[in-house]
């Protein structure tokens, strides 16, 4: 089960990323989870996970964002030893490649891969709590 | 002191009395190509036209966009056979200009090189590094020849590999090189590292420097750096290529070798002749070459000509280092480079917006060249990897085209402002000097 997350092409600039963040909130747009991948050419690709990802996508798209939808999964970690371990374990063993991989809000922890439907899959007959869209609106949970 | 006595001192009458023969034969041999049958039909005109130098001015221009009209073969005045070598520039929009040599034309063109280096002091004792890219582009083989021609050892060390070049110069006592006026002061930080403490320790005695424009400050900080003297050579390769003009050892102008060129300097707004002495635009005929004459071509280079006698003794006039362009061409590490040639190759690729800057700087004495483009939302994935391929891509497909290293700087759309001509389109941040 994979969850909706926005990726945004955001270049270097003082403010953009600012910018996108303000967007959101005016809109009472919520983040569930948040990543910048970086590069050493002048751009990188900022990945958001929110609450309502329709009005985000709009709201972005109307003030001219190079925006898609990524669907990435998400992964409820109980907070003890080994269980990111154990992940990387099953992902490695079905020969899948982290491609990023960031912490959200409620130890909520995103993985993006090379193929996530298959990733998805591996980690769904394990013992993870897998979260889906309607798990990432406030006050759930 | 003179390689040609006959043809660099003779008077300026019989001179004129060669061009006029000569300009008429060009004429006729022009006729026979499909380009100028055409063109001079079109205006009525042919060799039975000129009576007189002034003459000329019944004449039609010649472009570089005619060259190109013409590609691959259209301006051909001689039998295919009789054709031994081409060179070729990058074209505007995907097709080069081309230039086709007889083996007279390559022997004219090579007399003149000799005339040049000659003239500048070069004698057979000395040894020529040119550190120039051979190929299609002129600067290689125009120059390696005539040297040879003077008597000369010639290294043919190309461009590039700066512990090479210094190698080269050390172990066969390398006293004139050719090099481009940016590679000359990178070189000169260079050499430190090679274990050469100062430049002026390698013993070189000339520079022969051409291909991109520089000012007289730069040339006197490489007489300096090096404790070589600096010649300035001008050339262009639909004119065969360097060796138009040249500076003698009197450095003060380059002598425009009148006996296979005649120039003119327009107004490049009225195309109207200028005195001697006035800035504008020279237009030049090639009198002395049978595989492709060119009629007043306009070579988009501003200058004047010198009006004054120079000591030397030549009567060949002179024309003042170029001052500038009457079109877009940029020129980046020596090498020619058309806006227009960037957008051609972006307009291919669906993956960016056809929106584009060019960001000229300079990098420890090297021209850098940037291109912004802007990515399209439909080529956008969301993958990292993606981009960098994209991005690897387009800078493949521009060197390609434009036969010079970029680095292309993927941005958002909306962030170059709209093109409002040359100006956005190009950021020139490279000094003066």
């Amino acid at each position: 089960m994979l969850i909706p997350q926005l990726s945004i092409f955001v270049q270097d600039k003082v403010g953009r990323v600012a910018e996108i963040c303000s967007l959101l909130a005016q809109r009472q747009i919520n983040l569930a989870g948040f990543d910048i991948a970086d590069t050493t050419e002048g751009f990188g690709i900022l990945h958001l996970v929110v609450d309502q990802p329709d009005a985000a996508l709009q709201v972005l798209h109307e003030h001219k964002f190079v925006v898609k939808r990524t669907p990435v999964i998400c992964l409820r970690l109980e907070n003890r030893p080994g269980r990111l371990a154990r992940v990387l374990e099953l992902l490695s063993r079905a020969r899948l490649s982290v491609e990023y991989m960031y912490l959200g809000s409620d130890n909520n922890m995103f993985i993006g891969t090379d193929r996530n439907d298959l990733a998805a899959s591996v980690l769904g007959e394990a013992d993870f709590r897998m979260l889906n869209a309607h798990d990432l609106v406030p006050g759930k949970d | 002191m003179y390689l040609h006595p006959d043809l660099e001192t003779l008077p300026r009458r019989d001179l004129e009395a060669l061009q006029l023969e000569r300009l008429r034969a060009t004429v006729a041999l022009a006729a026979t190509a499909p380009f100028y049958r055409a063109r001079l039909a079109a205006a009525g005109t042919g060799p039975w036209r000129i009576d007189s130098l002034a003459d000329l001015r019944g004449l039609p221009l010649t472009s570089k966009d005619d060259l190109r009209q013409s590609y691959p073969k259209g301006m051909l005045a001689a039998p295919e056979a009789d054709v031994v070598r081409m060179h070729a520039s990058s074209g505007t929009t995907g097709k080069p200009t081309v230039v086709f040599h007889t083996a007279h034309d390559l022997d004219a063109w090579t007399g003149l090189v000799a005339r040049s280096l000659y003239a500048a002091g070069m004698r057979r004792h000395d040894v020529f590094q040119n550190m120039m890219t051979y190929g299609l582009f002129t600067g290689g083989l125009g120059l390696h020849y005539g040297a040879e021609r003077v008597g000369m050892l010639v290294i043919p060390a190309s461009s590039g590999n700066s512990r090479r070049q210094v190698q080269l110069i050390q172990d066969f006592g390398t006293t004139a090189l050719h090099i481009t006026p940016s590679y000359a002061l990178h070189l000169a930080q260079e050499v430190a590292q090679f274990g050469v403490a100062d430049p002026r320790e390698l013993g070189l005695k000339f520079a022969v420097m051409g291909a991109e424009p520089y000012s007289v400050g730069t040339a006197r900080k490489i007489e300096a750096a090096f404790g070589v003297k600096v010649f300035n050579c001008y050339g262009l390769s639909e004119m065969n290529g360097p060796a138009v003009a040249f500076e003698c050892a009197e450095r003060g102008g380059m002598h425009l070798w009148e006996d296979n060129y005649i120039l003119e300097i327009l107004d490049p707004e009225t195309l109207e002749p200028l005195a001697d002495g006035e800035k504008g635009e020279l237009v030049l005929t090639t009198i002395n070459r049978t595989g492709m004459p060119l009629l007043r071509y306009r070579t988009r280079d501003l200058t004047r000509i010198i009006p004054e006698p120079c000591p030397c003794g030549r009567v060949h006039r002179r024309i003042e280092r170029i001052l500038g362009r009457t079109d877009d061409m940029l020129i980046i590490s020596g090498v020619n480079v058309f806006p227009s040639q960037v957008e051609h190759v972006l307009m291919e690729l669906p993956e960016v917006g056809s929106t584009y800057q060019i960001v000229l700087t300079r990098e420890e004495c090297l021209d850098r060249m940037t291109v912004k483009v802007e990515l399209r939302d439909p080529a956008f994935t969301g993958n990292l990897a993606e981009l960098h391929r994209l991005q690897k891509r387009i800078e493949h497909e521009l060197k390609s085209a434009l036969l010079v290293t970029c680095r292309v700087k993927l941005v958002e759309p909306g962030d170059i402002p709209p093109s409002q001509g040359k100006a956005v389109r190009v950021v020139d941040e490279r000094g003066k000097d």
